[in-house]
Protein backbone atom coordinates (compact mmCIF):
# COMPACT_ATOMS: atom_id res chain seq x y z
CA UNK A 1 0.00 0.00 0.00
CA UNK A 2 1.11 3.54 -0.76
CA UNK A 3 -0.30 6.98 0.04
CA UNK A 4 -1.90 6.97 -3.42
CA UNK A 5 -3.61 3.66 -2.60
CA UNK A 6 -4.90 5.19 0.63
CA UNK A 7 -6.40 8.05 -1.39
CA UNK A 8 -8.01 5.61 -3.79
CA UNK A 9 -9.46 3.29 -1.14
CA UNK A 10 -10.14 5.74 1.67
CA UNK A 11 -13.88 6.05 1.10
CA UNK A 12 -14.34 2.30 0.84
CA UNK A 13 -12.32 1.80 4.01
CA UNK A 14 -14.41 4.36 5.87
CA UNK A 15 -17.65 2.80 4.65
CA UNK A 16 -16.44 -0.67 5.63
CA UNK A 17 -16.80 -2.00 2.10
CA UNK A 18 -13.09 -2.55 1.47
CA UNK A 19 -12.06 -6.20 1.55
CA UNK A 20 -10.60 -7.37 4.83
CA UNK A 21 -7.13 -7.97 3.40
CA UNK A 22 -7.04 -4.57 1.67
CA UNK A 23 -8.32 -2.85 4.80
CA UNK A 24 -5.60 -4.47 6.86
CA UNK A 25 -2.96 -3.51 4.31
CA UNK A 26 -4.22 0.07 4.28
CA UNK A 27 -4.22 0.25 8.07
CA UNK A 28 -0.75 -1.28 8.22
CA UNK A 29 0.50 1.39 5.83
CA UNK A 30 -1.27 4.15 7.78
CA UNK A 31 0.20 2.94 11.06
CA UNK A 32 3.66 3.82 9.83
CA UNK A 33 2.81 6.82 7.68
CA UNK A 34 2.77 10.34 9.08
CA UNK A 35 0.38 11.55 6.37
CA UNK A 36 -2.13 8.69 6.25
CA UNK A 37 -2.12 7.70 9.95
CA UNK A 38 -3.69 10.90 11.31
CA UNK A 39 -6.13 10.91 8.39
CA UNK A 40 -7.49 7.49 9.32
CA UNK A 41 -7.51 8.34 13.03
CA UNK A 42 -9.34 11.59 12.42
CA UNK A 43 -11.89 9.94 10.15
CA UNK A 44 -12.66 7.38 12.85
CA UNK A 45 -13.58 10.00 15.42
CA UNK A 46 -17.24 10.68 16.12
CA UNK A 47 -18.56 13.68 14.30
CA UNK A 48 -16.21 13.26 11.36
CA UNK A 49 -18.11 10.57 9.53
CA UNK A 50 -19.42 11.49 6.11
CA UNK A 51 -23.00 12.63 6.08
CA UNK A 52 -24.28 9.60 4.19
CA UNK A 53 -23.40 7.30 7.10
CA UNK A 54 -23.85 9.75 9.95
CA UNK A 55 -26.44 8.64 12.50
CA UNK A 56 -30.01 9.83 11.98
CA UNK A 57 -31.13 12.32 14.64
CA UNK A 58 -33.86 10.01 15.98
CA UNK A 59 -31.44 7.16 16.44
CA UNK A 60 -29.12 9.30 18.51
CA UNK A 61 -32.04 10.42 20.64
CA UNK A 62 -33.10 6.83 21.24
CA UNK A 63 -29.62 5.73 22.22
CA UNK A 64 -29.22 8.71 24.54
CA UNK A 65 -32.57 8.02 26.16
CA UNK A 66 -31.62 4.40 26.78
CA UNK A 67 -28.27 5.39 28.22
CA UNK A 68 -29.81 8.13 30.40
CA UNK A 69 -31.53 5.49 32.50
CA UNK A 70 -28.21 4.40 33.91
CA UNK A 71 -26.09 7.53 33.80
CA UNK A 72 -25.13 9.74 36.71
CA UNK A 73 -26.12 13.42 36.40
CA UNK A 74 -22.64 14.94 36.69
CA UNK A 75 -21.41 12.86 33.80
CA UNK A 76 -23.85 14.24 31.31
CA UNK A 77 -21.23 15.82 29.06
CA UNK A 78 -19.12 12.66 28.99
CA UNK A 79 -22.15 10.57 28.14
CA UNK A 80 -23.08 12.85 25.28
CA UNK A 81 -19.62 12.38 23.81
CA UNK A 82 -19.66 8.63 24.41
CA UNK A 83 -23.19 8.25 23.14
CA UNK A 84 -22.46 10.13 19.95
CA UNK A 85 -19.56 7.75 19.32
CA UNK A 86 -21.72 4.74 20.03
CA UNK A 87 -24.56 6.13 17.92
CA UNK A 88 -22.20 6.65 15.00
CA UNK A 89 -21.03 3.06 15.28
CA UNK A 90 -24.61 1.81 15.56
CA UNK A 91 -25.69 3.78 12.53
CA UNK A 92 -22.76 2.42 10.59
CA UNK A 93 -23.67 -1.11 11.62
CA UNK A 94 -27.33 -0.70 10.73
CA UNK A 95 -26.41 0.64 7.34
CA UNK A 96 -24.43 -2.52 6.73
CA UNK A 97 -27.49 -4.71 7.27
CA UNK A 98 -28.99 -4.62 3.75
CA UNK A 99 -25.74 -6.00 2.33
CA UNK A 100 -25.71 -8.97 4.65
CA UNK A 101 -26.78 -12.23 3.06
CA UNK A 102 -25.73 -15.06 5.33
CA UNK A 103 -28.17 -16.39 7.90
CA UNK A 104 -25.61 -15.87 10.65
CA UNK A 105 -25.79 -12.14 10.01
CA UNK A 106 -29.16 -12.14 11.75
CA UNK A 107 -27.23 -12.36 14.96
CA UNK A 108 -25.70 -8.99 14.24
CA UNK A 109 -28.51 -6.96 15.75
CA UNK A 110 -27.99 -8.62 19.11
CA UNK A 111 -24.22 -8.55 18.63
CA UNK A 112 -24.00 -4.82 18.01
CA UNK A 113 -26.22 -4.01 20.99
CA UNK A 114 -24.17 -6.31 23.18
CA UNK A 115 -20.92 -4.78 21.89
CA UNK A 116 -22.16 -1.25 22.52
CA UNK A 117 -23.23 -2.12 26.02
CA UNK A 118 -19.87 -3.68 26.84
CA UNK A 119 -17.92 -0.83 25.21
CA UNK A 120 -19.70 1.92 27.11
CA UNK A 121 -17.40 1.86 30.13
CA UNK A 122 -14.37 1.93 27.84
CA UNK A 123 -15.62 4.98 25.96
CA UNK A 124 -16.26 6.65 29.32
CA UNK A 125 -12.73 5.91 30.47
CA UNK A 126 -11.30 7.33 27.26
CA UNK A 127 -13.45 10.45 27.61
CA UNK A 128 -12.22 11.02 31.14
CA UNK A 129 -8.57 10.51 30.17
CA UNK A 130 -8.85 12.80 27.15
CA UNK A 131 -10.47 15.49 29.31
CA UNK A 132 -7.60 15.33 31.82
CA UNK A 133 -4.96 15.60 29.13
CA UNK A 134 -6.85 18.47 27.51
CA UNK A 135 -6.87 20.37 30.81
CA UNK A 136 -3.12 19.85 31.18
CA UNK A 137 -2.60 21.00 27.61
CA UNK A 138 -4.32 24.29 28.33
CA UNK A 139 -1.51 25.10 30.74
CA UNK A 140 1.26 23.95 28.39
CA UNK A 141 -0.13 23.87 24.86
CA UNK A 142 3.22 23.05 23.25
CA UNK A 143 4.01 20.09 25.47
CA UNK A 144 4.91 17.34 23.00
CA UNK A 145 4.46 14.59 25.52
CA UNK A 146 0.89 15.69 26.20
CA UNK A 147 0.14 16.11 22.53
CA UNK A 148 1.40 12.58 21.95
CA UNK A 149 -0.74 11.29 24.83
CA UNK A 150 -3.83 12.92 23.35
CA UNK A 151 -3.03 11.46 19.96
CA UNK A 152 -2.58 8.01 21.51
CA UNK A 153 -5.90 8.25 23.34
CA UNK A 154 -7.66 9.20 20.13
CA UNK A 155 -6.04 6.30 18.35
CA UNK A 156 -7.27 3.96 21.06
CA UNK A 157 -10.77 5.38 20.69
CA UNK A 158 -10.60 4.73 16.95
CA UNK A 159 -9.47 1.15 17.64
CA UNK A 160 -12.39 0.60 19.98
CA UNK A 161 -14.86 2.02 17.48
CA UNK A 162 -13.41 -0.24 14.82
CA UNK A 163 -13.83 -3.19 17.13
CA UNK A 164 -17.49 -2.43 17.77
CA UNK A 165 -17.99 -2.04 14.02
CA UNK A 166 -16.29 -5.36 13.36
CA UNK A 167 -18.57 -7.05 15.87
CA UNK A 168 -21.46 -6.16 13.62
CA UNK A 169 -19.88 -6.71 10.23
CA UNK B 1 -33.65 -37.56 48.65
CA UNK B 2 -34.63 -40.08 45.98
CA UNK B 3 -37.20 -37.65 44.62
CA UNK B 4 -34.66 -34.84 44.45
CA UNK B 5 -32.18 -37.10 42.67
CA UNK B 6 -34.89 -38.17 40.21
CA UNK B 7 -35.87 -34.56 39.54
CA UNK B 8 -32.24 -33.61 38.92
CA UNK B 9 -31.89 -36.55 36.53
CA UNK B 10 -35.01 -35.52 34.64
CA UNK B 11 -33.78 -31.94 34.41
CA UNK B 12 -30.41 -33.10 33.12
CA UNK B 13 -32.12 -35.30 30.52
CA UNK B 14 -34.32 -32.42 29.39
CA UNK B 15 -31.25 -30.22 29.05
CA UNK B 16 -29.40 -32.87 27.10
CA UNK B 17 -32.31 -33.35 24.73
CA UNK B 18 -32.40 -29.59 24.15
CA UNK B 19 -29.02 -29.87 22.45
CA UNK B 20 -28.15 -31.33 19.08
CA UNK B 21 -24.96 -33.31 18.74
CA UNK B 22 -22.44 -32.42 16.08
CA UNK B 23 -19.87 -34.75 14.60
CA UNK B 24 -18.33 -33.93 11.24
CA UNK B 25 -15.05 -34.49 9.42
CA UNK B 26 -14.09 -33.12 6.03
CA UNK B 27 -10.92 -33.05 3.95
CA UNK B 28 -8.92 -29.85 3.51
CA UNK B 29 -5.39 -28.80 2.59
CA UNK B 30 -2.56 -28.77 5.15
CA UNK B 31 -2.46 -24.96 5.32
CA UNK B 32 -6.19 -24.36 5.01
CA UNK B 33 -7.63 -21.03 6.04
CA UNK B 34 -10.54 -21.76 8.36
CA UNK B 35 -13.17 -19.28 9.50
CA UNK B 36 -15.23 -20.15 12.55
CA UNK B 37 -18.35 -18.29 13.50
CA UNK B 38 -19.74 -18.83 17.01
CA UNK B 39 -21.93 -16.09 18.50
CA UNK B 40 -21.97 -17.65 21.97
CA UNK B 41 -20.88 -20.80 23.73
CA UNK B 42 -17.50 -22.47 23.72
CA UNK B 43 -15.02 -23.40 21.01
CA UNK B 44 -11.69 -25.15 21.40
CA UNK B 45 -9.28 -25.45 18.50
CA UNK B 46 -6.69 -28.22 18.56
CA UNK B 47 -4.35 -29.48 15.87
CA UNK B 48 -3.38 -32.82 14.39
CA UNK B 49 -1.20 -34.23 11.62
CA UNK B 50 -4.04 -34.92 9.21
CA UNK B 51 -5.30 -32.99 6.21
CA UNK B 52 -8.82 -32.74 7.50
CA UNK B 53 -10.97 -30.81 9.92
CA UNK B 54 -12.85 -32.66 12.63
CA UNK B 55 -15.67 -31.15 14.65
CA UNK B 56 -17.38 -32.69 17.66
CA UNK B 57 -19.73 -31.06 20.13
CA UNK B 58 -23.25 -29.81 20.30
CA UNK B 59 -25.44 -26.86 19.39
CA UNK B 60 -28.24 -25.44 21.49
CA UNK B 61 -31.86 -25.96 20.59
CA UNK B 62 -32.86 -23.49 17.91
CA UNK B 63 -29.31 -23.08 16.63
CA UNK B 64 -27.95 -24.92 13.61
CA UNK B 65 -24.47 -26.04 12.67
CA UNK B 66 -22.93 -25.42 9.27
CA UNK B 67 -19.59 -26.46 7.79
CA UNK B 68 -17.92 -26.73 4.42
CA UNK B 69 -14.82 -25.98 2.45
CA UNK B 70 -12.04 -27.26 0.25
CA UNK B 71 -8.28 -27.41 0.00
CA UNK B 72 -7.50 -23.78 0.71
CA UNK B 73 -10.51 -22.41 2.55
CA UNK B 74 -13.19 -23.67 4.90
CA UNK B 75 -15.74 -22.30 7.27
CA UNK B 76 -17.94 -23.63 10.00
CA UNK B 77 -20.05 -22.33 12.79
CA UNK B 78 -23.35 -22.04 14.53
CA UNK B 79 -26.16 -19.80 13.41
CA UNK B 80 -29.66 -18.84 14.43
CA UNK B 81 -32.08 -19.60 11.57
CA UNK B 82 -35.10 -18.17 13.35
CA UNK B 83 -35.39 -14.54 12.34
CA UNK B 84 -37.47 -13.70 15.40
CA UNK B 85 -35.06 -15.24 17.90
CA UNK B 86 -33.74 -12.80 20.45
CA UNK B 87 -30.89 -14.93 21.71
CA UNK B 88 -27.51 -15.51 20.15
CA UNK B 89 -26.84 -18.82 18.43
CA UNK B 90 -25.02 -21.09 20.84
CA UNK B 91 -22.73 -24.08 20.52
CA UNK B 92 -20.04 -26.07 22.23
CA UNK B 93 -17.46 -27.26 19.70
CA UNK B 94 -14.06 -28.90 19.66
CA UNK B 95 -12.49 -28.28 16.27
CA UNK B 96 -9.35 -30.15 15.25
CA UNK B 97 -7.45 -28.67 12.33
CA UNK B 98 -4.26 -29.43 10.39
CA UNK B 99 -1.25 -28.21 12.36
CA UNK B 100 -0.41 -25.40 9.93
CA UNK B 101 -3.99 -24.22 9.40
CA UNK B 102 -4.76 -20.53 9.68
CA UNK B 103 -7.72 -20.02 11.95
CA UNK B 104 -10.01 -17.03 12.23
CA UNK B 105 -12.69 -17.13 14.93
CA UNK B 106 -15.39 -14.57 15.33
CA UNK B 107 -17.64 -14.64 18.38
CA UNK B 108 -19.81 -12.30 20.36
CA UNK B 109 -19.81 -13.77 23.83
CA UNK B 110 -17.94 -17.05 23.81
CA UNK B 111 -15.13 -18.92 25.47
CA UNK B 112 -12.41 -19.41 22.88
CA UNK B 113 -9.45 -21.72 23.38
CA UNK B 114 -6.66 -22.66 21.00
CA UNK B 115 -3.76 -25.01 21.62
CA UNK B 116 -0.59 -26.08 19.79
CA UNK B 117 -1.18 -24.11 16.63
CA UNK B 118 1.51 -23.44 14.02
CA UNK B 119 -0.48 -21.32 11.58
CA UNK B 120 -1.65 -17.76 12.20
CA UNK B 121 -4.65 -17.32 14.43
CA UNK B 122 -6.98 -14.35 14.55
CA UNK B 123 -9.65 -14.14 17.25
CA UNK B 124 -12.36 -11.54 17.59
CA UNK B 125 -14.93 -11.49 20.38
CA UNK B 126 -16.83 -8.88 22.31
CA UNK B 127 -16.97 -10.74 25.63
CA UNK B 128 -16.40 -14.20 27.02
CA UNK B 129 -12.86 -15.46 27.53
CA UNK B 130 -9.88 -16.17 25.30
CA UNK B 131 -7.08 -18.62 26.04
CA UNK B 132 -4.22 -19.30 23.66
CA UNK B 133 -1.67 -22.00 24.48
CA UNK B 134 1.49 -22.80 22.55
CA UNK B 135 0.96 -20.70 19.44
CA UNK B 136 3.79 -20.62 16.91
CA UNK B 137 2.30 -18.39 14.21
CA UNK B 138 1.11 -14.81 14.35
CA UNK B 139 -1.52 -14.32 17.05
CA UNK B 140 -4.00 -11.50 16.72
CA UNK B 141 -6.74 -11.05 19.31
CA UNK B 142 -9.31 -8.29 19.57
CA UNK B 143 -11.92 -7.99 22.27
CA UNK B 144 -13.93 -5.43 24.18
CA UNK B 145 -13.91 -6.96 27.61
CA UNK B 146 -12.98 -10.63 27.45
CA UNK B 147 -10.09 -11.70 29.69
CA UNK B 148 -7.24 -12.88 27.46
CA UNK B 149 -4.56 -15.38 28.44
CA UNK B 150 -1.68 -16.25 26.17
CA UNK B 151 1.00 -18.66 27.25
CA UNK B 152 3.76 -20.00 25.14
CA UNK B 153 3.71 -17.87 21.97
CA UNK B 154 6.78 -17.74 19.77
CA UNK B 155 5.46 -15.61 16.92
CA UNK B 156 4.22 -12.06 16.73
CA UNK B 157 1.39 -11.35 19.19
CA UNK B 158 -0.99 -8.43 18.75
CA UNK B 159 -3.77 -7.80 21.28
CA UNK B 160 -6.38 -5.09 21.52
CA UNK B 161 -8.71 -5.18 24.48
CA UNK B 162 -11.03 -2.81 26.27
CA UNK B 163 -11.78 -3.76 29.84
CA UNK B 164 -10.62 -7.37 29.95
CA UNK B 165 -7.47 -8.40 31.80
CA UNK B 166 -4.58 -9.61 29.67
CA UNK B 167 -2.22 -12.30 30.98
CA UNK B 168 0.91 -13.14 28.96
CA UNK B 169 3.29 -15.89 29.98
CA UNK B 170 6.37 -17.01 28.05
CA UNK B 171 5.62 -14.86 25.03
CA UNK B 172 8.94 -14.61 23.22
CA UNK B 173 7.91 -13.04 19.91
CA UNK B 174 7.30 -9.36 19.31
CA UNK B 175 4.37 -8.22 21.37
CA UNK B 176 1.92 -5.34 21.00
CA UNK B 177 -0.81 -4.89 23.60
CA UNK B 178 -3.35 -2.14 23.87
CA UNK B 179 -6.14 -1.92 26.44
CA UNK B 180 -8.43 0.73 27.85
CA UNK B 181 -9.18 -0.42 31.41
CA UNK B 182 -7.81 -3.93 31.31
CA UNK B 183 -4.65 -4.72 33.23
CA UNK B 184 -1.67 -6.38 31.55
CA UNK B 185 0.53 -8.96 33.24
CA UNK B 186 3.67 -10.06 31.40
CA UNK B 187 5.85 -12.81 32.81
CA UNK B 188 8.57 -15.01 31.35
CA UNK B 189 12.24 -15.89 31.31
CA UNK B 190 12.95 -14.52 27.84
CA UNK B 191 10.87 -11.38 27.39
CA UNK B 192 11.19 -10.01 23.86
CA UNK B 193 10.37 -6.66 22.32
CA UNK B 194 7.05 -5.40 23.61
CA UNK B 195 4.88 -2.36 23.33
CA UNK B 196 2.24 -2.14 26.05
CA UNK B 197 -0.28 0.64 26.11
CA UNK B 198 -3.20 1.07 28.48
CA UNK B 199 -5.34 3.95 29.62
CA UNK B 200 -6.28 2.80 33.10
CA UNK B 201 -5.12 -0.78 33.43
CA UNK B 202 -2.36 -1.88 35.78
CA UNK B 203 0.78 -3.15 34.05
CA UNK B 204 2.91 -5.75 35.81
CA UNK B 205 6.10 -7.12 34.27
CA UNK B 206 7.96 -9.86 36.09
CA UNK B 207 10.76 -11.81 34.47
CA UNK B 208 14.00 -11.77 32.59
CA UNK B 209 14.65 -10.00 29.32
CA UNK B 210 16.12 -11.41 26.17
CA UNK B 211 19.45 -9.65 25.49
CA UNK B 212 18.88 -6.37 23.70
CA UNK B 213 15.10 -6.48 23.96
CA UNK B 214 13.13 -3.26 24.37
CA UNK B 215 9.90 -3.00 26.32
CA UNK B 216 7.91 0.20 26.07
CA UNK B 217 5.03 0.85 28.47
CA UNK B 218 2.62 3.73 28.35
CA UNK B 219 -0.34 4.41 30.65
CA UNK B 220 -2.64 7.26 31.47
CA UNK B 221 -3.43 6.50 35.09
CA UNK B 222 -2.62 2.82 35.31
CA UNK B 223 0.13 1.88 37.78
CA UNK B 224 3.19 0.07 36.49
CA UNK B 225 5.12 -2.57 38.41
CA UNK B 226 8.47 -3.89 37.15
CA UNK B 227 10.17 -6.89 38.72
CA UNK B 228 13.61 -8.04 37.57
CA UNK B 229 16.43 -9.95 39.20
CA UNK B 230 18.70 -7.50 40.95
CA UNK B 231 21.80 -8.71 39.07
CA UNK B 232 20.07 -8.65 35.71
CA UNK B 233 18.40 -5.27 35.44
CA UNK B 234 17.71 -3.71 32.03
CA UNK B 235 18.23 -0.02 31.46
CA UNK B 236 15.23 1.65 33.11
CA UNK B 237 13.75 4.92 31.90
CA UNK B 238 10.81 5.66 34.17
CA UNK B 239 8.67 8.77 34.16
CA UNK B 240 5.25 9.86 35.35
CA UNK B 241 3.86 13.36 35.15
CA UNK B 242 1.60 13.07 38.18
CA UNK B 243 2.36 9.70 39.74
CA UNK B 244 5.02 8.52 42.11
CA UNK B 245 8.10 6.87 40.62
CA UNK B 246 10.16 4.55 42.82
CA UNK B 247 13.11 2.57 41.56
CA UNK B 248 14.67 -0.03 43.81
CA UNK B 249 16.77 -1.53 41.03
CA UNK B 250 18.98 1.33 39.90
CA UNK B 251 19.49 2.56 36.37
CA UNK B 252 20.28 -0.89 34.95
CA UNK B 253 22.32 -2.03 32.00
CA UNK B 254 21.55 -1.52 28.33
CA UNK B 255 23.25 -4.82 27.50
CA UNK B 256 20.56 -6.64 29.45
CA UNK B 257 17.79 -4.77 27.65
CA UNK B 258 15.82 -1.56 27.93
CA UNK B 259 12.50 -0.70 29.53
CA UNK B 260 10.89 2.71 29.03
CA UNK B 261 7.80 3.59 31.05
CA UNK B 262 5.81 6.75 30.52
CA UNK B 263 2.65 7.59 32.45
CA UNK B 264 0.42 10.62 32.76
CA UNK B 265 -0.47 10.10 36.40
CA UNK B 266 0.03 6.43 37.18
CA UNK B 267 2.58 5.29 39.73
CA UNK B 268 5.70 3.43 38.60
CA UNK B 269 7.48 0.98 40.86
CA UNK B 270 10.58 -1.08 40.04
CA UNK B 271 11.96 -3.70 42.41
CA UNK B 272 13.51 -7.15 42.70
CA UNK B 273 11.52 -10.25 41.86
CA UNK B 274 9.85 -11.93 44.78
CA UNK B 275 11.50 -15.18 45.80
CA UNK B 276 14.50 -14.60 43.54
CA UNK B 277 17.77 -13.25 44.90
CA UNK B 278 20.65 -12.44 42.58
CA UNK B 279 19.54 -14.92 39.98
CA UNK B 280 19.10 -17.90 42.29
CA UNK B 281 15.79 -19.15 43.49
CA UNK B 282 15.45 -18.85 47.26
CA UNK B 283 15.14 -22.16 49.00
CA UNK B 284 14.02 -22.89 52.48
CA UNK B 285 16.80 -24.11 54.83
Amino acid sequence: MTCADTDRHFDEWLAGTLSESDARALEAHAAGCDACGPRLDQASLPGTLPTEIAPPATLRHEVLAAIAQRRRPHRRTRWLISASGIAAVLAFALLQQPRQKHASDRDNGAAILYAMDRARAEFEKLDAAEAEVAVALRATPEDRSLLRSLEDLRRQRAQLQKLVREAAS
Amino acid sequence: MKWIALMLLLLASARASAQEKVQRTFAVGPAVSLRIWLPSGHVRVETWDKDSIGVVGSVAKGSTFFAGGGQTGAKLGVEQPNKRATTLANGDLVVTVPRRAQVFIKATNAIIETAHTYGDIELLTVGGKVTVEEAHGVVSIESIDAPIDVHGATGIVRLHNGGGEVGLRDVTGDLTVSTVRGGVQLTGESLGDAQIETVGGRVAIDGRMRRGAFIEVQTHDGNVSLRFRSNDVPLLELSSRGGEVSNGLGVGNLKVGRVAVRSFKGGVNAGPRAGVEGGKQRTNP
